[in-house]
């Protein structure tokens, strides 16, 4: 708990330091993805696939890029690729575990109210939502959601560890991500017959409570994984 | 006692570029100066005892315990301050002040408040912001009132203007003062050395030369020249141009050149750059 506290100080430090341009990428994000969440009903008819692609970037990704400059992964000296944090705060007496932490805490605060005021959107823009949807079902579709963002989106948060990579192991890593994210959204397509969107859907309403269970152990799993694979990398890499 | 900082047989290899094995052992009390040619792996070095990167082999020890096992404490009791601070341009002055004081408990607000107006630094500007002279006086006041056991400074006086390199040097003697503490510095300036350094560890092509009381190393060396140059090597014999002569035992020159009725015309102890340029060789 101490260090859940360590590190939050930490984290307030530096969002603060970047408040100004968080609360404008903030804004300039949600104006974007509420445009694109006007295109959900036609989604749900099956007149627009290309929703699906969308809402994962905005859902995944933004959090991550609403981060200003100062703070987010680049290339450092040599071959190192990290996050300025992550070599400021080795150098203080801070463990380890504190700046894992710290980072998670940073994720979780541009990620959680972006993410929750994009899914508090869906049934306020879409009928059709809102039709296929009861109450329960709703938080169930919720949970699912974070589930992802913890399990997924962490990878965002673990990956400021850094590491020491070669340009084209960057590049190749970069077309592995890209053609299994193809690879993925073309089987829920082919297995589902729908969308990843409205595949989640009816995991909420078919399996509620299943999904309500899974969602939860996934959200843990998730949490304590990119914790530990986050601190693996951390010792692994030379900030040299 | 133990030495507070340990190295024995570190060693670490960069792409090309071989680090060690280096052994080094810093006692409580000393100021130790790295010096070496660009690329000699003096950063590295420094770099390694802060963890900040795997060895290769070897071992680290700071204050006796292994600076990559498990337990970090060591770190509490260390002020390592890199040649570029990184991720600090986001912050201010004060709010690093901020952040960093609550993690040190000696930390002393009196000596930054004394070390931010001699600097006259502004602490409401973003350190990106700031030149990078005053980056590195905002990183020294931010450095010297942690009041740790154990200050690793690399470079910290290279982009400083003369007034300010005289300041630091006074502000670091009377860090130095009143308990036993240790500073290890990688620098490139004579002044440093001469004025602050009291063992200087010479590093070449990631290999540590040797470690040198500075005092000896400068009373080791002198320069004469002479009415005639003997045709036969002389005793301590480093060096000889025309009638001057360099030697690296200044007394069996001198009874040498006795015995020979070979007249001095001068003499003069070598200046500590020349005597680093020709141990770097």
């Amino acid at each position: 708990m101490n260090e859940w506290k360590q590190a939050s100080r930490l984290a307030a430090f530096e969002l603060k330091a970047s408040m100004k341009s968080l609360i404008t990428i903030f804004v300039f994000y949600i104006a974007m993805s509420l445009l694109v969440l006007m295109t959900f009903d036609l989604y749900l008819e099956g007149e627009f696939r290309f929703f699906d692609l969308l809402f994962l970037v905005i859902f995944f990704l933004f959090p991550a890029w609403m981060k200003s400059k100062e703070f987010q992964m680049q290339k450092m000296d040599g071959d190192l690729w990290t996050a300025p944090s992550i070599v400021m705060l080795q150098q203080l007496p801070i463990p380890k575990g504190v700046i894992v932490k710290s980072r998670f805490v940073v994720h979780a605060v541009c990620s959680f109210p972006f993410q929750l005021i994009l899914l508090i959107s869906l049934p306020v823009v879409s009928e059709n939502f809102r039709s296929l949807m009861t109450p329960v079902t709703y938080i169930a579709f919720v949970l699912i959601w974070f589930a992802l963002s913890i399990a997924v989106g962490f990878i965002m948060a673990a990956s400021e560890a850094g590491g020491n990579f070669k340009t084209r192991a960057i590049v190749k890593s970069f077309i592995y991500m890209i053609a299994g994210i193809a690879a993925v959204y073309g089987l829920i397509y082919w297995f589902a017959g729908n969308g990843f969107v409205r595949w989640t859907m009816t995991l909420a309403t078919d399996w509620t409570w299943v999904s309500v269970i899974v969602a939860i152990v996934l959200s843990i799993a998730g949490w304590k994984y990119w914790q530990a694979d986050m601190r693996k990398m951390i010792k692994k890499t030379d900030y040299l | 006692m133990p030495a507070w900082i340990e190295i024995k047989d570190a060693r670490k290899n960069v792409d090309d570029f071989q680090l060690g094995p280096v052994n080094l052992e810093i006692e409580a009390g000393t100021i130790t100066a790295l010096v070496g040619t660009n690329g000699s792996g003096k950063s590295t070095l420094l770099k390694l005892m802060m963890n900040l990167a795997n060895m290769d082999g070897g071992m680290i020890r700071i204050l006796g315990k292994p600076v990559d096992g498990g337990d970090e404490s060591w770190k509490r009791h260390i002020t390592f301050q890199p040649q570029k601070q990184i991720g600090w341009n986001a912050y201010t002055g004060n709010e690093l002040k901020n952040l960093i004081a609550p993690l040190y408990v000696k930390w002393d607000d009196k000596l930054f408040e004394h070390i931010t107006g001699l600097f006259d630094i502004p602490l409401n500007k973003r350190f990106g912001k700031l030149s990078p002279g005053m980056q590195q006086k905002l990183s020294l006041a931010l450095a010297l009132p942690r009041k740790t056991d154990i200050l690793i400074l690399d470079e910290p006086t290279a982009s400083l203007d003369i007034p300010s390199k005289k300041l630091f040097m006074d502000l670091l003697v009377d860090w130095m003062e009143p308990e036993d503490r240790a500073v290890v510095l990688a620098t490139h300036q004579p002044d440093d050395l001469r004025k602050l350094a009291d063992y200087l560890f010479l590093m070449q092509d990631g290999q540590g030369i040797g470690l040198y009381e500075k005092d000896v190393l400068t009373s080791s060396y002198r320069r004469y020249w002479l009415t005639e140059m003997p045709a036969d090597s002389v005793p301590g014999e480093l060096s000889r141009d025309g009638r001057q002569l360099i030697s690296q035992n200044p007394d069996a020159t001198e009874q040498f050149i006795v015995a020979q009725n070979i007249q001095v015309l001068d003499d003069q102890a070598l200046e500590l750059e020349d005597i680093i340029s020709l141990l770097l060789k």
